[in-house]
């Protein structure tokens, strides 16, 4: 891929960040074969994943703001301690009013609190198939090379965050940019046969499964294997989130 | 800054073989491992009003979880019920004919070498994944089949959404596999009187000494 149109692919949400959000809009994904870069289950190489909308940008610090307006109860002064390691929303100034611009993706906030503000959306978050089906649907509409997503995906465990590419064929965001997104089932758990959570998980483990080994399929062995290694609790200033619905 | 809490995340982490890539650096502070201090670790928030309910039930209890459990004998039973009372839990399924009998005995096992005051005052929770084939009736001749249908024997069912939060706070991984069944880690966990986690083993059939002890 030319020089100019990486620019043009990872250039796109600079611009898209700074325009003000508008209320969250979700996607219809069409359904589809999904095929496991990271082979979970020694026997499932694809899978069938039905059409799910899905909210086209990561949610934002003031969706999240009316989220704890509406919800007391997660109002970091107010917030269970069973359900956040003690950064919850640590930049807000107050507890309704959040850090730097109101239309960038939420960020400190930990998986419990995520899954509670999509199901008071009357979504959930996206399972890993939905999410990675997603990820392999927008490198194959926006025609993205392997070795262009390759380089963003490992760009961002090096200096140079990339702004997420604007995915122009369904118009979703925030995708492999610089926050990650909670998924409602990102743990990995490997299994063959009986022989269950080998290796618990390890990086060595995953990196027998991958099905190519091709930098792309590295780079998703990468994410699968940095997002699974997250505690539940866990907030950090680059983890956010997204919901989806049935 | 809450020590016990970052404590026990680094051995959950380490207990799981979780490996470099974590990019998240817990203090490990072994000698800390097990104490039942409480910090209040919004202390270093500068705009908080006075806790409510997170100040009297401690920040890592269990008890905070209300989410509504389904028992085999059609009771309804929240943890946030157990104030009090220790409570040996893990998670399995009916279905499952390797592991899950073995999770079982272990249970059992554990609950037999307490005290006999401790027997009494002790709570069993064993909470399937499988939220779509173990109904009530399904669990009540499961708890038949393992001579557990009486208290303190409590094998339950709840949402799929609830069940992923239990495994999530017991830091047990599970995934539904292509046969119908589950893959999941065989965890035992054991909370004292306040909801902690004060003990969990990961495996089958392991001694059980460290985890009556746990309890005393």
């Amino acid at each position: 891929m030319s020089g100019w149109c990486k620019q043009w692919l990872w250039g796109g949400l600079l611009l898209a960040g700074t325009v003000t959000a508008l209320a969250a809009e979700s996607v219809v994904v069409p359904e589809g074969n999904f095929e496991h870069p990271v082979l979970l289950d020694r026997e499932r190489r694809t899978e069938w994943v039905a059409s799910f909308r899905v909210d086209a940008r990561p949610v934002s610090r003031e969706d999240y703001a009316a989220f704890v307006e509406a919800h007391p109860h997660w109002r970091r002064s107010a917030v269970a301690g069973l359900f956040h390691d003690g950064g919850y929303l640590r930049g807000w100034s107050s507890d309704v009013t959040p850090d730097g611009a109101p239309e960038a993706p939420v960020v400190q906030v930990s998986w419990y609190a995520a899954r509670a503000y999509c199901e008071a959306q009357g979504g959930t978050l996206p399972s890993l198939v939905q999410w990675e089906y997603l990820v392999d649907l927008i490198r194959r509409l926006n025609g993205l090379s392997d070795d262009d997503y390759a380089n963003a995906v490992f760009a961002w465990y090096g200096e140079q965050r990339p702004a997420a590419f604007e995915d122009r064929a369904l118009g979703l965001s925030g995708f492999i940019g610089p926050v990650n997104e909670w998924l409602e089932d990102y743990q990995l758990l490997l299994a063959n046969g009986d022989r269950v959570d080998f290796g618990g998980g390890s990086c060595g483990d995953t990196g027998r499964l991958i099905l190519r080994y091709d930098s792309a399929h590295y780079a998703t062995l990468l994410r699968y294997q940095m997002r699974s290694n997250h505690a539940p609790e866990t907030t950090a200033s680059n983890l956010g989130f997204r919901c989806v619905y049935p | 800054m809450n020590m016990n809490r970052f404590t026990r995340v680094s051995h959950w982490l380490a207990a799981l073989g979780l490996s470099a890539l974590a990019g998240l650096a817990f203090a490990s502070d072994h000698a800390n491992h097990g104490g039942h201090d409480h910090h209040d670790h919004h202390g270093h928030h500068n705009h908080h009003t006075p806790l409510g309910m997170a100040s009297v039930i401690p920040e890592g209890s269990l008890h905070q979880f209300n989410a509504p459990w389904q028992t085999h004998r059609g009771e309804t039973l929240r943890l946030s019920d157990l104030v009090g009372q220790p409570v040996i839990v893990t998670m399995m399924y009916a279905s499952c004919t390797t592991a899950c009998p073995v999770l079982v005995e272990d249970v059992r096992r554990i609950h037999q070498g307490l005290s006999a005051e401790q027997r009494d005052s002790v709570t069993l929770l064993l909470v399937s994944f499988d939220t779509e084939n173990d109904t009530v009736e399904v669990l009540n001749e499961y708890a038949h089949n393992f001579r557990a249908t009486e208290a303190p024997w409590h094998f339950a069912t709840g949402s799929a959404a609830d069940v992923r939060t239990l495994a999530a706070l017991l830091g047990i991984r599970y995934r539904k596999n292509p046969s119908g069944g589950y893959d999941h880690s065989n965890v035992i966990a054991l909370l004292n009187a306040d909801g902690e986690v004060i003990h969990r083993r990961e495996g089958l059939n392991q001694p059980i000494t460290e985890a009556v002890n746990s309890l005393r």
